[in-house]
């Protein structure tokens, strides 16, 4: 059964919603409502429209090499010595995002529970379950990403809890801080967004009704948008937004105030479930990190790969000390995030139609 | 095989290290009530309430750890040097503010509490009428746990709808908004009772204390204007003067349920229209026979009068304040973002002509008319 | 040993028909036995011959024998030749002494005699049948429904499941494992149901057994089980037929084994853990809420002792404020680190029950009653364990029996003490981190080359929902896909006539 290194649509639905939503839903609402203010929701949806015009992109660079993982078609549109670079250019990528998530959720956790505890024993304890799950093939980390869905609802209903007062003046007026800064605020709208490129990566793994498949899996980008709106007007209805700027992770933040009579400090609660969501998104990119190393050296073991990335990416991450040399690396990486996600195969598709390459013959 | 090694002998290693974060319960000192007052010069004094740990020991047996330090924090540190274990305020359901500190700007007194991560945001706040030690070193006559009363007298006030509800969260909101003002539950001491006493809401312009207050009368009234009516409110007027006995002059009644809209005009002055639309029950009225749809209306016209008369009252005292409680100001921000200025708007309130208007219907009179 | 035997002319491939005399033949089967002593020959005689009977006189009814023997005689004398019945039967001449030893191993008397120069075999059942009555078993009880199990015989065994399916389709397969116990094994499934891939797996499986014993089923599981390093069981085990038949017909096989009363059900997900045939025979309401009650007693068997333990020791804020004050006069002054505590305790329930499974029962209800009552009221008064600990564990004790399934019960009770270390290490973070372990670790696990946690991952809709609520049985019409069989469909519309009555 496992043979097969086969998903469906809906598994590489959940694959890339799990990819997107991480620890940065926890502090997406401040990090937009920096620029965008009360309208940051509004940044969100332009945002999801933008990953979702992208998305589109992907399917049909995926529809018209239906024979090739990612890296093929690349190969195929730039010849191989360039293909290599930009393969090499993608393992230091997703190595990166593997650095920069660690930091993040070793920030949280040394923020939010365990202040005293160093980072290496935290990020160790990251590590393991992840390595443990990315050594697998695609069709077990479908299946995990599956059963870890059913966490996501929880966020919802916890939070719902802030309808019960909610201040929704504090979105009034709408479109107020101008078009300049709900237009500046897409880019950390996208950033939060990170991960849809799962979509380019996994999509080869579908492969019974390919067409349609990929179509259903398209709509994740428009679930976490929904999602993430969410969240954004939960966090804005419940705080002022000048107390939102200075509150970096709104998410907690409110569930840490919220009182309930069974138990308190809920938000300890949810950060731990949070975490394996955190994990889930991380497991995806080891894997991809290991995948795109596997087909770099063109017949690597994925097991090994696994192994060397994580190594690689967990010394790196002891690394950076202070908080501020953390925020450069992230902020260089999101902005160089976008030639990967977009750049690169909105010039593959391009590169394809000019050497007239017969990926659609073959379809027809 | 090897592998398996590996992985086991990487979780053995964490195995041999001890807990970083370790906080063992029997371990630290539970303060459930702390005082904090600014002494003469400028420190703060902290005053920690810790429950007594044996139940054998009655009340009054609370240990009270008065310290001084420059923050809370050095003042909370300090107060351990005389503890036998660790304070811990992470379970803490009161907070009283002393007068003087509270004129200051209590953000910042206040800071620690929401930058930890271990503090409990929805303990309760209040200020205090005088010092906030003096308060916690006087003499209780309850036979609850002192370090648990404050919050408990605190919470009953609510629940007779004296007091909005408001945690440390939600006053952190309001410290925030610049279109709203805080307000607090503002304690006194019964020297007769030998008790704490809720004496009304004290209004803060900014993040700063007044040093006015509302009335507990006028504090239900507030509560109604806030749209707070989930616990039982009532309201207590003379409805007549002549009638012997005294308590025969007087009418209660109980407001299940009140639909306030307040609208902002976009006038010079920025009129300000209340409307409350009220449901009242008589819960206590002596002389009986409420029948008759005239009499019924009657008694629904005096007290529109009443209301109205007492919320302008209300509206003149915070305007006095310069205290935006009701968050005009955002309604302001929100719906005329043109003419919202931050810096001007609580001048500008100070001026604000209000129109009130209730609609009563008296829906009911209990089992007796 | 073979050149051994060819000096001494004891060929163990020798036929039958290459000896001279009864004797010879004797002489020679005997030593193949090894001249055990319990080998008994019986010299018959008949109308004009001389025959031998052979048998181990241990392993037959000896009044059958003597039966079988007198027909023998009387009909040779009259007839000239027997008739073939259930328990005469023909022995072929060329057979080799190897061949004659496993048969009277496997219980059977030979008789051989010597007619004309030709050789004439014929073979005698009389087995013993000294077994336990068919009784429900002890570790398997319900309250309502069948209460038969099986016993150590398989031919019982295999009739109790025959007369509950009495279906063409029900397909039974002798396999003999253990090169010196030889110890048949029975597959069963209905083949009109279960996938054939499965089916070969399994026997494939069976047959590469290279042991010299089998004991029991439970040791012959660790051979065949997909994964052994896990603490999770595999197969699920029962002793139940009623168990065992609605198995079957989900499309899952049953491998059966002389002398164990328990059969090993395959491909099984986690949750046919948790499922009783009590479930089916209640009224839907009851059945799901038990069913929910028993999934969540895992979670609690699995992760309350761990859960208290990161709480109070790392994070109490989570206490409601009403208890904090109780819970810290509950653990105040307790000399050691909750770990500590809690292992003490979980160890002592653990002893409880060891020495309570080993003593009959009178007095191992007495032990329950020393260790649970006294030791735990000493325990606290000695102001050694909170008495908080004491409810946590007994709530952990309880809730992990509630598990209807021996083997499950035993890994869930083993797992928490993982959780427990971690949670002391690392407070929730760390049973998150444990959880997270285990989950991974399930989705990978497989039964049967099935996937463990069959309706949760991979997800199935259909089958999800019945996890969770047992459906009024006509509303199941389709079989859980786990064990992915080959017909869906299980029945039809059971209740066409509900609409009837309206017209």
């Amino acid at each position: 059964m496992n043979a097969k290194n086969e998903i469906t649509g809906m598994q590489l639905f959940f694959i890339i919603v799990q990819t997107q939503i991480g620890v940065g839903i926890l502090s997406m609402p401040t990090d937009i409502g920096k620029i965008a203010k009360q309208d940051a929701w509004i940044s969100m949806m332009l945002a999801g429209i933008t990953v979702q015009i992208i998305v589109l992109l992907y399917m049909f660079l995926l529809s018209k090499f239906p024979e090739d993982t990612y890296y093929g078609m690349v190969n195929k549109c730039f010849g191989s010595i360039f293909g290599k670079l930009i393969m090499f250019a993608y393992i230091i990528y997703f190595l990166s995002v593997l650095v920069v998530s660690m930091t993040g959720f070793y920030q949280i956790i040394a923020s939010w529970i365990f202040f005293e505890t160093p980072k290496w024993v935290i990020l160790l304890l990251f590590a393991v379950p992840a390595v443990y799950m990315a050594r697998e093939n695609v069709v077990l980390l479908a299946r995990f990403k599956m059963l870890i869905s059913f966490l996501l609802p929880l966020l919802f209903v916890i939070l719902s809890w802030v309808y019960f007062h909610p201040q929704f003046l504090y979105l009034l007026p709408v479109g107020g801080t101008g078009t300049q800064a709900i237009l500046e605020g897409i880019k950390p709208a996208i950033f939060a967004l990170m991960g849809f490129e799962a979509y380019l990566f996994f999509g080869y793994y579908v492969k019974m009704n390919r067409k349609k498949e990929l179509r259903k899996a398209a709509f994740a980008t428009a679930f976490v948008t929904s999602f993430y709106v969410f969240t954004i007007i939960t966090t804005q209805v419940f705080f002022y937004i000048e107390e939102l700027i200075i509150v970096p992770y709104p998410v907690l933040y409110i569930m840490k105030a919220l009182e309930f009579t069974l138990l308190e400090r809920i938000d300890l609660i949810f950060l731990t479930i949070w975490m394996i969501i955190a994990l889930s998104s991380f497991i995806s990119f080891l894997f991809l990190a290991a995948n795109t190393l596997e087909q770099f050296f063109s017949k690597g073991k994925h097991t090994l790969m696994v192994y060397i990335s994580i190594v690689i990416s967990y010394i790196a991450a002891l690394l950076p000390t202070s908080i501020s040399s953390m925020d450069k690396l992230t902020s260089i990486l999101l902005s160089t995030s976008l030639v990967f996600t977009a750049a690169i195969p909105l010039i593959t598709l391009l590169l394809s139609f000019i050497r007239k390459l017969p990926g659609k013959d073959i379809k027809s | 095989m090897k592998k398996r090694f590996g992985l086991i002998l990487c979780c053995s290693t964490l195995l041999l290290s001890s807990c970083w974060d370790e906080r063992l319960l029997k371990e630290i000192q539970l303060v459930f009530t702390v005082g904090y007052d600014q002494t003469e010069n400028g420190e703060v004094a902290v005053t920690s309430v810790v429950p007594p740990v044996n139940p054998d020991i009655k009340d009054n047996k609370n240990i009270n750890i008065y310290k001084t330090g420059h923050t809370l924090r050095d003042a909370r540190y300090k107060a351990d040097l005389n503890v036998s274990e660790h304070l811990d305020y992470s379970k803490l359901q009161m907070m009283l503010l002393g007068e003087e500190l509270a004129k200051e700007d209590i953000y910042s007194f206040l800071d620690v509490v929401y930058r930890n991560a271990a503090n409990n945001l929805s303990s309760r706040l209040a200020v205090v009428e005088g010092e906030a030690t003096e308060l916690l070193y006087h003499p209780l006559r309850t036979q609850f746990d002192i370090s648990q009363y404050y919050a408990n007298i605190i919470e009953s006030s609510e629940l007779v709808g004296v007091l909005p509800k408001i945690s440390l969260q939600t006053a952190c909101t309001l410290m925030f908004d610049p279109g709203g003002d805080l307000y607090l539950p503002y304690l006194t001491y019964n020297e007769e009772m030998a008790r704490a006493e809720v004496s009304g809401i004290a209004l803060f312009n900014g993040r700063k204390y007044t040093g006015t207050y509302l009335t507990a009368e006028q504090g239900t009234l507030f509560n109604v204007l806030m749209d707070n009516t989930e616990g039982s409110v009532r309201m207590t007027k003379k409805y007549t003067e002549d009638k012997q006995p005294e308590v025969a002059n007087y009418m209660t009644v109980e407001i299940p349920n009140a639909d306030v809209s307040i609208k902002v005009k976009d006038d010079a002055l920025l009129t300000t229209s209340i409307k409350v639309k009220l449901k009242i029950v008589v819960t206590e009225y002596a002389p009986n026979n409420i029948v008759g749809k005239e009499k019924i209306k009657k008694i629904e016209k005096w007290w529109e009068e009443e209301l109205k008369k007492d919320t302008l009252e209300l509206t003149q005292i915070m305007q006095e304040a310069k205290s935006d409680g009701l968050a005009i100001g955002r309604r302001v921000a929100a719906f005329h973002p043109k003419r919202w200025n931050e810096k001007e708007w609580k001048n500008q309130f100070a001026n604000i002509p209000f129109e009130v208007d209730y609609d009563v219907e008296l829906t009911g009179t209990g089992i007796i008319d | 040993m073979e050149k051994d035997n060819k000096t001494n002319t004891h060929n163990p491939d020798k036929k039958v028909c290459e000896f001279d005399s009864l004797d010879d033949l004797f002489s020679d089967v005997s030593f193949f036995l090894g001249n055990t002593q319990d080998f008994i020959r019986r010299s018959i005689s008949y109308d004009d011959g001389e025959a031998v009977c052979m048998y181990i006189q241990n392993l037959l009814n000896s009044n059958k024998l003597e039966q079988a023997i007198e027909w023998f005689q009387r009909s040779m004398w009259a007839v000239g030749d027997v008739t073939h019945t259930v328990n005469f039967k023909y022995v072929s001449e060329t057979e080799t002494i190897n061949d004659i030893g496993l048969r009277i191993i496997k219980a059977e008397a030979l008789l051989w005699a010597k007619k004309d120069g030709k050789w004439l075999g014929v073979s005698i059942e009389c087995p013993v049948e000294h077994y336990r009555a068919i009784e429900e078993p002890k570790n398997e009880q319900i309250v309502r429904g069948s209460h038969a199990g099986f016993n150590e015989s398989l031919f019982t065994n295999i009739h109790q499941v025959r007369t509950k399916l009495r279906t063409k389709h029900l397909v039974v397969r002798y396999l003999t494992i253990g090169k010196e116990s030889n110890t048949s094994c029975v597959i069963m499934y209905l083949d009109n149901v279960a996938n054939q891939m499965n089916v070969e797996e399994y026997i494939m499986r069976v047959q590469a057994i290279e042991s010299d014993m089998a004991f029991s089923i439970g040791y012959m599981e660790e051979f065949i089980e997909d994964d052994s390093w896990s603490p999770f069981p595999q197969f699920l085990n029962t002793e139940r037929p009623d168990r065992v038949v609605a198995n079957l017909s989900e499309g899952r096989i049953a491998l059966m084994m002389e002398g164990s009363p328990t059969a090993l059900l395959a491909p099984v997900n986690f949750f046919s853990f948790y499922q009783s045939p009590d479930d089916f025979n209640g009224r839907f309401l009851v059945g799901s809420f038990y069913r929910l009650l028993r999934l969540g007693s895992f979670l609690i068997a699995l992760l309350l002792p761990a859960l208290y333990i990161a709480i109070i020791s790392f994070h109490f804020e989570i206490i409601p404020n009403d208890l904090s004050l109780p819970a810290k006069r509950a653990v105040e002054g307790i000399p050691y680190v909750p770990l500590l505590e809690a292992l003490v305790l979980e160890l002592t329930i653990e002893l409880i029950r060891e020495a309570g499974i080993r003593l009959p029962n009178p007095i191992g209800q007495t032990i329950g009653i020393v260790g649970g009552l006294v030791i735990g009221d000493a325990v606290v008064n000695a102001g050694l364990i909170s008495n908080l600990m004491i409810i946590v564990v007994a709530l952990t004790a309880i809730s992990s029996f509630v598990v209807p399934s021996v083997e499950m019960n035993t890994t869930v009770r083993i797992l928490r003490f993982p959780f427990m270390v971690l949670a002391s290490m690392f407070g929730l973070f760390g049973i998150a981190i444990g959880a997270t372990l285990l989950t991974i670790h399930l989705i990978k696990l497989e039964s049967l080359r099935s996937p463990y946690l069959s309706p949760l991952a991979p997800f199935h809709w259909k089958g999800a929902k019945d996890l969770f609520v047992r459906l009024p049985s006509w509303k199941q019409n389709t079989r859980s896909a786990d064990a992915s069989p080959i017909n869906k469909k299980r029945q039809g519309n059971s209740r066409w006539w509900t609409h009837e009555r309206e017209k």
